[in-house]
């Protein structure tokens, strides 16, 4: 649904993207994540049709970006990092500029905007000056405000930036009703654990380079260089010990009231249970820990900035 | 068909009428024109003879007032409008109204005419002063017509210019502002400056017609590159302060105070010149306004 081939693009002699090749399937909801000036918004604008690249090829829906500007514009529902929004309108009224501006006929925009509205909760103030709405329910009001044309494409930037963990989780719920409804969905975010929970692919980027993208399964298989255990004994101190002088076990300290092992990848965790067990350890906990998609971040990048 | 042509107008006239800046906006304007009136019965102190001197008072009211709104409008079209463009800029919504399909041209008018709108309520604001400046006699309703129709595409030449200021600039209002300086230059410091030269030769009769012919002229504004017409005429930029006020008669307003030949004959080649500066660089500014394919900031 979303392509891009060594895209490319420059800021008065700086590279911001270095030849990003971007892959989003019809239907995924894809979580771009990044340090700050890593390139994410760089490369949101561009798949919006609001910045030509330096170099290299984009396509939403098999379209060329860049030459298809005002068909892309039809397919796609952008949220920028900030609102967008006219303190000084109604809801109502909002939805309703928006709804005129894309050419949605009179009479069919009292129901549209009424559904939308209806969709991400907000119908209790419709009337009401957006001056006057909290951070999520403007971040909402944004949401819908993307759906006025019935886009195929949500864009959406840093959507959770900002939001209190309510807000975040609203957020996160008219997310996944829309991922429901078929819309492929490219999200940028900072926030790791919201991402993890929402999306099935994931892009990481720094320094204007694509260093991993896939499922959080295929680029945890990318990344793993150990498997990480974690271990409760009756004794935990002397397990270290005893686990240390395995050939498999990488490292073995005790921390935290457990004993956390780094064993080679693929490690039997049977044959740690069974060589506790054998010098009488009683063994009471053993659990092989996933890293979390934050881990994985920061194993990958190196918190570089442009 | 694209049913999305005016949306920002309709939006921006529900926001106007919600902001009181625009009430508090009215309100100066109107206390402008109070104060042009009663500074000038003050000053002015003509003795009521006649009939005929009220007729002048009328006619130094009427002439004190176009010109204080003229100059206002002068400095408030561009402001307004540039700042309403920056407006935009700074809510970042500029990008979102450019998905929309809206076509850079389509948001400039309708951004132009809304700021039009409020200023038309600021010279209708005006109007009970003009009719009191009536109840005197010495204009007659067309004049006032042509005085606030001249001051209304004032406005909207400027505004155009400083929505192109503003769309192809950060600090829009600024700019816009600042190339409203020659304009006010020709416009006050130019009549100042003839009028002293002229009447230094004791020619004052003269003298007060040239400063008449030049202060606040529209078609001088309209020409928009009035240096350009500097250059073409020699003489001060100007036709006519709105044309009534060279007028002797008090009702057709095209006449001149001077009988001079040569004043009658520079005003008739300044009048072509004028209009043929206007045609040449007005046109082509509002042809290319209306035509969204130009090139924009990169993503229009």
């Amino acid at each position: 649904m979303i392509r891009t081939r060594n895209l490319r693009t420059s800021y008065a002699g700086m590279e911001a993207l270095r030849g990003i090749d971007l892959d989003v399937k019809k239907g995924d909801v894809y979580g771009f994540i990044g340090p700050n000036g890593a390139g994410k918004t760089t490369t949101i604008r561009i798949l919006t049709t609001l910045l030509e690249p330096t170099a290299g090829e984009a396509w939403v829906a098999e379209l060329p970006v860049w030459e298809s500007k005002q068909e892309v514009r039809g397919l796609i529902g952008y949220m920028p990092d900030s609102f967008g929004v006219y303190r000084d309108m109604t809801v109502t009224e909002y939805m309703h500029f928006f709804a005129a501006a894309y050419g949605i006929p009179n009479n069919e925009r009292v129901s549209l905007v009424g559904g939308l509205l209806e969709l991400t909760d907000l119908t209790y103030k419709e009337d009401a000056l957006i001056d006057s709405l909290s951070r999520g329910m403007q971040q909402r009001l944004g949401l819908a405000r993307t759906l006025v044309h019935d886009p195929e494409v949500l864009i959406l930037d840093e959507p959770a930036s900002g939001l209190d963990p309510r807000a975040r989780i609203e957020v996160r719920g008219i997310l996944q009703e829309l991922q429901n409804m078929g819309k492929t969905i490219l999200l940028s975010s900072h926030i790791l654990s919201e991402l993890e929970s929402i999306c099935n692919r994931v892009g990481i980027l720094e320094q204007g380079t694509l260093v991993a993208q896939g499922s959080i399964s295929e680029i945890l298989a990318q990344t793993k260089k150990h498997d990480d255990v974690w271990i409760r004994t009756d004794d935990d101190e002397r397990a270290a010990t005893v686990l240390r002088e395995l050939p498999d076990v990488l490292s073995a300290t005790f921390t935290d009231g457990r004993v956390e092992v780094q064993a080679k990848s693929g490690t039997d965790l049977s044959l740690l249970a069974s060589h506790i067990i054998k010098r009488e350890l009683a063994l009471r906990h053993l659990e092989r820990r996933e890293p979390s998609l934050e881990e994985m971040f920061m194993n990958l990048t190196e918190g570089l900035v442009q | 068909m694209r049913l999305n042509g005016g949306a920002v107008l309709r939006r921006e006239a529900v926001r106007t009428a919600r902001r009181w800046q625009t009430y508090v906006m009215r309100f100066a304007i109107s206390g402008l024109m109070l104060s042009l009136v009663l500074s000038y019965l003050l000053v002015v102190h003509i003795e009521v003879t006649d009939v005929a001197t009220l007729g002048d008072i009328g006619r130094g009211l009427f002439k004190t007032l176009t010109t204080g709104l003229f100059s206002v409008t002068l400095v408030l079209a561009p402001l307004m409008v540039a700042s309403g463009i920056e407006e935009e800029q700074e809510a970042k919504t500029l990008d979102l109204l450019s998905l929309t399909g809206m076509s850079a041209s389509q948001l400039l008018w309708d951004k132009v005419l809304s700021r039009l709108m409020v200023l038309l309520t600021f010279i209708v604001g005006s109007l009970p002063f003009l009719a009191a400046a009536t109840s005197f006699g010495g204009f007659s309703v067309g004049e006032t017509v042509n005085a606030i129709v001249g001051t209304l595409l004032a406005a909207l030449v400027l505004g155009v210019f400083a929505s192109f200021v503003a769309m192809m600039s950060r600090g829009g209002p600024l700019l816009a502002l600042m190339l409203c300086v020659p304009y006010s230059f020709v416009l006050m410091v130019f009549p100042v400056l003839y009028f002293a030269i002229m009447a230094g030769e004791g020619n004052v009769e003269v003298a007060l017609a040239l400063a008449l012919l030049t202060v606040g002229d529209p078609w001088v504004l309209l020409s928009v590159l009035p240096w350009l017409a500097a250059m073409f005429s020699g003489w001060p930029l100007a036709v006519s302060v709105f044309r009534i006020a060279t007028s002797d008669d008090g009702g057709q307003g095209f006449g001149l105070l001077s009988t001079e030949f040569w004043v009658i004959e520079r005003f008739k080649r300044r009048t072509w010149l004028m209009g043929l500066a206007w045609g040449i660089s007005v046109v082509p500014l509002f042809t290319i306004q209306v035509l969204s394919s130009f090139r924009m900031p990169q993503h229009w």
